[in-house]
């Protein structure tokens, strides 16, 4: 980090405009395993489903709680892979989407 | 081994609601045993809506109980309950009548349901599509609150008024002493001693029946839903429900993405399996498309399968079972969460000795090897 920049100007989820600063005062607050920091904070709940910032969130966790990067589990990962319009789900589809 | 009062298995909604009930009456000598974290089952994966809307006079009367103290609660534990209200969108005259019938019925126990026309409906939400649409139910007082922040109110009440509450610890024996009067429940660090021993772990509820040697009559089965990228705040504030199409339900959350499934059983047998499946991210794909076309555009961002913890009425079983001292709160079929509140007071004032202005004797768990099933309650999520 920077000297001079504060935990609150950084900004780790983008979709969800959450800072280090809020991370880790949730992990304070014993919100301390990657499934409930994103249900507390809503990190990764935005629209690139956390593709940019579980991996930092993580590296956060492992340094507040003084675990190892690889004990701590991602969410797990759930259908869809990417974000999928609802159309496409139905089967439907125009000629602009192809 | 410690002693309690009373042990609870399950830190869902219903069991932390248990829990919280039991301490406003004064039993604090309790323990609440969760086997992962709060809200981990079938609490964090509902579509989080609260109804009143109901068919039958007992369950009616639950739910409307249910949602004065979803009210007290969101204010006393910090969470919102918000009243935005359930639309349940009529697409046949038969329909509307059905319906109407079940309104004068909620009205007469002082739920005040109302049935507008296709152009009131709209201005509930104004993305749905009502050129199909006949008319519609909607009741003012039901509503939505967000599944974590609730347990989340109940978790630091506990923490506050120092009630034992513990996460990560799965029951792994359980033993009846005295006929069944003394329960000892084995847990992987420590083990408890009590005479009063709640079940209250939704779908998992047969398997603390096995360790006890009792067969529990709730079958779980496997329902899925579905959120979306989020949108703007107020976009669906009703959750809108279509008996239709499939009884999907569907509804915008506290963090502003869609949220909804479909209330219609998806498997013939009852399972344990909880994977998605594509084919129902097609079925409620349509169904939402066609409802809310502009839904079509939406992205799905997850997906998810959670039980409906089925009894064989439909009904929860509510009350003593079996073994002398052993309650059982499950069964919920699908209204586990909307029903929380009012199964947590109503159970904690049995448990402890007093008497509930609630028809439990309805719930009686007992009532299924009477063979005396009541009507199903209306199934929708």
């Amino acid at each position: 980090m920077k000297q001079g920049k504060r935990d609150r100007d950084i900004i780790i989820c983008r979709c969800r405009d959450v800072t280090e600063e809020e991370l880790k005062q949730a992990i304070e607050d014993g919100f301390d395993t990657m499934e409930l920091l994103k249900r507390k904070t809503k990190i990764g709940t935005g629209t690139c489903g956390g593709r940019t910032c579980l991996q930092l969130v993580r590296r956060i966790l492992a340094r507040e709680t003084g675990r190892e990067l690889n004990e701590i589990k991602l969410p797990r990962e759930r259908s869809p892979i990417v974000p999928l319009p609802l159309r496409f789900a139905a089967g439907e589809k125009t000629r602009e989407d192809l | 081994m410690i002693n309690r009062d009373v042990v609870i298995i399950g830190g869902g909604s219903t069991g932390l609601s248990i829990g919280y009930f039991l301490s406003r009456l004064g039993v604090k000598d309790i323990t609440i045993l969760e086997k992962s974290y709060v809200g981990s089952g079938s609490t964090g994966r509902c579509g989080t809506g609260i109804r009143a809307q109901f068919g039958d006079e007992p369950t009616i009367r639950l739910m409307k109980r249910s949602e004065q103290l979803w009210n007290e609660l969101g204010n006393e534990l910090s969470f919102n309950f918000r009243q935005t209200g359930y639309l349940y969108l009529h697409y046949s005259e038969e329909e509307l009548r059905q319906y109407k019938e079940m309104k004068e019925l909620q009205n007469s126990l002082g739920v005040p349901t109302k049935l507008l026309s296709p152009e009131e409906a709209k201005d509930r939400c104004e993305l749905i599509d009502i050129s199909n649409v006949k008319g519609a139910s909607f009741n003012p007082e039901d509503g939505k609150a967000h599944p974590f922040d609730v347990v989340t109110g109940f978790k630091e009440y506990f923490q506050k008024d120092e009630l034992e509450l513990q996460e990560r610890t799965p029951v792994t024996g359980i033993q009846l002493k005295n006929d069944g009067k003394l329960k000892i429940i084995n847990t992987p660090e420590e083990s408890y001693k009590t005479e009063i021993l709640v079940n209250a772990a939704g779908g998992w509820a047969p398997k603390i029946g096995d360790l006890m040697g009792i067969e529990i009559p709730v079958e779980p089965y496997k329902h899925q839903a579905i959120i979306t990228e989020p949108f703007e705040e107020g976009s669906i504030e009703p959750v809108v429900i279509s008996m239709k199409h499939e009884n999907a339900y569907l509804t915008q959350t506290e963090r502003g993405g869609i949220i909804g499934g479909i209330g219609t059983r998806e498997d013939e047998t009852s399972t344990y399996d909880m994977r998605e499946t594509l084919e129902f991210e097609e079925r409620i794909s349509r169904a939402f498309g066609t409802m809310i076309p502009s839904l079509k555009y939406a992205r799905i961002l997850k997906h998810w399968a959670g039980y409906y913890a089925m009894s064989p009425d439909g009904n929860p079983l509510l009350g003593e079972y079996k073994v002398p001292g052993h309650y059982l709160a499950a069964g919920f079929s699908g209204h586990g969460y909307m029903m929380a509140p009012s199964v947590g007071e109503a159970l904690a004032e049995v448990v402890s000795g007093g008497k509930t202005d609630l028809p439990l004797d309805y719930y009686d768990p007992e009532r299924i090897d009477r063979g005396e099933l009541r009507e199903a309650a209306l199934q929708m999520g």
